[in-house]
């Protein structure tokens, strides 16, 4: 039985107008478009809103001075608009990269580089292992750009080992690529799923 | 931050905790300068009264200061701002990346051709994968579904295992150069000049 | 000189778009008016999680990342919904919370699905589950979670004070955490770095298929423990908890859509290769 929710049709109309954007640029599409936009954007002030009453003014008005630091930060963020004024900006922004870069550094190397190196010293028993082993380390030659063997004699194998790294990536790219239709095949089925089961009342 | 991980005293300890709820605050405020920067360029479409653009924008805006004003005001708890947002919001979001489908396959259609022998790699185990991880092909054959976990597990995971290597190596080095202030992209200073 | 099969050739690769749109979407309205109900088969990735939600005790506490936003709702749900359900059954506590601007609303969301099963399982907020809402910052806020959670939240989503909580009045920081699930489009290395390198805390990731093969050496590595891969992996997970539900309906659309995308893939190339054989 089609559905009788007004919400409901509001939602089916928005679904078919942003798909109608892949057959044609349209105005439906567009005032689609415009809408997500700017729900989007009304979303994240709503959402960094509570972050910043919960964690930043409720702490400031129960007597956490320090938190007066982060939000006199925040605030010169939007000396950003000004052109005179403009250099204020940069600290807080500086001081965000700085926690953002800090926090992901510190254990980068034991993530992906210790562990990594860790599990592809495999024991060389099969030919999955071989194999394994094998396209790590001719994948990694393809990205050694500075280091061109001098002699002659060494530089035709190079280039094969380099070009196999090629055959080796494109191998999982492909796989990749096939993914990645795999995913929005199962992100689109669940807009057609809306559109039968609770729009048309197919289901 | 890097302290924290190497040094266990629990006075940097806190005081790492306490820069991290910082940046937290931080970033919140970030969040809003994206819709700063949506009000100015609407508000300037709105005056130029361009075509049809400067409707889109009113438009733009008037929703914009809907879900702000209901979020702010009643809460992003509050029954009110759940209907417009799984109203208007969440159908949008749904169906505005995974749309990119459409164009994916008429790129794979058009674009993805065996020209070369990597090109050709690339169709062929494309096609394999996409096969196999179709049910009803894989129930007609079940040696597609050892042909496609060889494929994930053993070649694909050794690919990018050293793709991830190579590009750890660059991101550990342009993060070494912003923590020195060599690399200052990010602060904007292009802008002044 | 052009011949008339040179104009076949030349047409198989330049079907109108429209028509390829179209078919697209035939392929998925079919299957999901009459499912095939096919069987699935479990990938030794999602076996690894099963396992790990079975080690889990009354007294453990697991933290899962609602990080997904509508256009991943289709699988990410489903996978949240089978995951949870396995952990209620094993009479694990649940702290949900979201590094995801959507996060809290598709909580919201999952939470209609999911009700019944709480209140079946006697599972009361506050005591047994609980959500914390959202919190900016990206990596950073991971970060601040895994140290010490009340960095990132006072209170949780409806505005009770954790101290409150009971629930949260034993849960601080990594040494609470048995194990965390995250479902998310964007970044899952990030949950990696904070919560397991840095402290050793079980990690479970729940990504999009597009993303599981940068994942994927992770996964080898033991650095994540359990892995979904998108909707395949979400049915995986209903499949095994025995409770089929909407991933198992979009693996038959799996089983049109792919095929027919594969259908476009060999006809541009049998045309390319047909007119360049021709044309040498």
């Amino acid at each position: 039985m089609i559905s009788t929710d007004p919400s409901i049709w509001v939602m089916a109309f928005f679904t078919i107008a942003i798909t109608s954007l892949a057959f044609r640029d349209n105005p439906l599409a567009k005032f689609a478009e415009h809408t997500f936009l700017a729900a989007q954007a009304g979303n994240l002030i709503t959402m960094a809103w509570r972050n910043i009453r919960s964690i930043g003014l409720q702490p400031l008005m129960k007597g956490s001075m320090t938190m007066l630091i982060p939000l006199l930060f925040g605030v010169a963020l939007y000396t950003r608009y000004s052109k005179r004024y403009i250099w204020v900006s940069r600290y807080p922004t500086a001081m965000m990269v700085g926690i953002g870069t800090g926090v992901t550094v510190r254990a980068f190397v034991e993530f992906q580089f210790i562990q990594q190196i860790i599990d592809t010293f495999k024991p060389l028993n099969s030919f999955n292992n071989i194999f394994f082993v094998a396209t790590v380390v001719i994948c990694l030659t393809y990205f050694i750009y500075s280091l061109t063997p001098k002699s002659p004699a060494l530089e035709k194998p190079m280039s094969y080992v380099t070009r196999l790294g090629r055959y080796l990536m494109m191998i999982a790219f492909g796989a990749s690529m096939a993914n990645t239709v795999i995913t929005r095949v199962g992100q689109y089925a669940g807009r057609i799923m809306f559109l039968l089961y609770d729009w048309l009342g197919l289901g | 931050m890097i302290g924290q991980w190497f040094l266990k005293i629990p006075s940097l300890n806190e005081l790492a905790t306490s820069v991290q709820q910082w940046g937290i605050i931080i970033a919140a405020f970030a969040m809003g300068l994206g819709s700063v920067n949506i009000i100015i360029r609407n508000v300037h479409r709105i005056q130029k009264r361009e075509g049809t653009d400067w409707l889109y924008a009113i438009w733009l805006l008037a929703i914009f200061f809907l879900f702000a004003i209901v979020g702010i005001g009643f809460g992003s708890a509050s029954s009110q701002y759940r209907y417009i947002f799984n109203t208007i919001l969440q159908p949008l979001s749904a169906t505005m990346y995974p749309a990119t489908l459409f164009f994916l396959v008429s790129a794979i259609y058009r674009t993805f051709k065996t020209r070369t022998v990597e090109g050709g790699l690339f169709v062929i185990v494309g096609a394999i994968i996409l096969v196999a991880n179709a049910p009803v092909m894989a129930a007609t054959f079940p040696f597609l579904v050892s042909v496609k976990s060889w494929i994930m597990d053993v070649e694909l995971t050794a690919a990018y295992r050293a793709i991830l290597l190579g590009i750890g190596l660059g991101a550990i080095m342009l993060g070494f150069r912003v923590i020195f202030g060599l690399e200052t992209t990010h602060l904007g200073r292009e802008e002044e000049t | 000189m052009a011949s008339k099969q040179d104009g076949v050739w030349i047409k198989l690769q330049h079907i109108p778009r429209e028509i390829l749109y179209f078919l697209i979407i035939i392929s998925m309205i079919v299957p999901l008016l009459r499912p095939m109900g096919l069987p699935i088969t479990i990938s030794p990735q999602t076996r690894s999680l099963f396992d790990s939600l079975n080690t889990l005790e009354p007294a453990d506490v697991m933290l899962e990342f609602v990080d997904w936003s509508a256009g991943s709702m289709s699988f990410h749900q489903p996978g949240c919904i089978a995951v949870s359900f396995q952990a209620v059954k094993r009479g694990a506590k649940l702290v949900f919370l979201s590094t995801s601007t959507e996060g809290p609303l598709m909580y919201e969301l999952m939470l209609e699905k999911f009700q019944s099963v709480f209140d079946e399982a006697d599972y009361v907020y506050g005591e047994d589950y609980v959500y914390l809402g959202y919190v900016a910052g990206e990596e950073t806020a991971r970060a601040a979670i895994a140290s010490d959670i009340r960095t990132a939240f006072s209170s949780d989503y409806y505005g009770t004070s954790l101290d409150e909580i009971p629930l949260m009045q034993r849960v601080h920081n990594y040494a609470d955490y048995s194990m965390i699930i995250s479902y998310t489009m964007g970044s899952p290395e990030s949950f990696v770095r904070q919560f397991n390198t840095q402290y050793g805390v079980i990690t479970h990731i729940h990504c999009g298929e597009m993303m599981t093969p940068t994942i994927l050496p992770f996964w080898a590595s033991g650095q994540i423990t359990g892995l979904l891969n998108g909707g395949v992996g979400a049915a995986e997970m209903e499949v095994l908890v025995k409770r089929p539900g909407d991933a198992v309906k979009l693996t038959d659309v799996y089983s049109f859509s792919n095929i027919l995308v594969f259908v476009f893939l060999i006809i541009g190339n049998i045309g390319f290769i047909m007119q360049r054989r021709k044309g040498e």
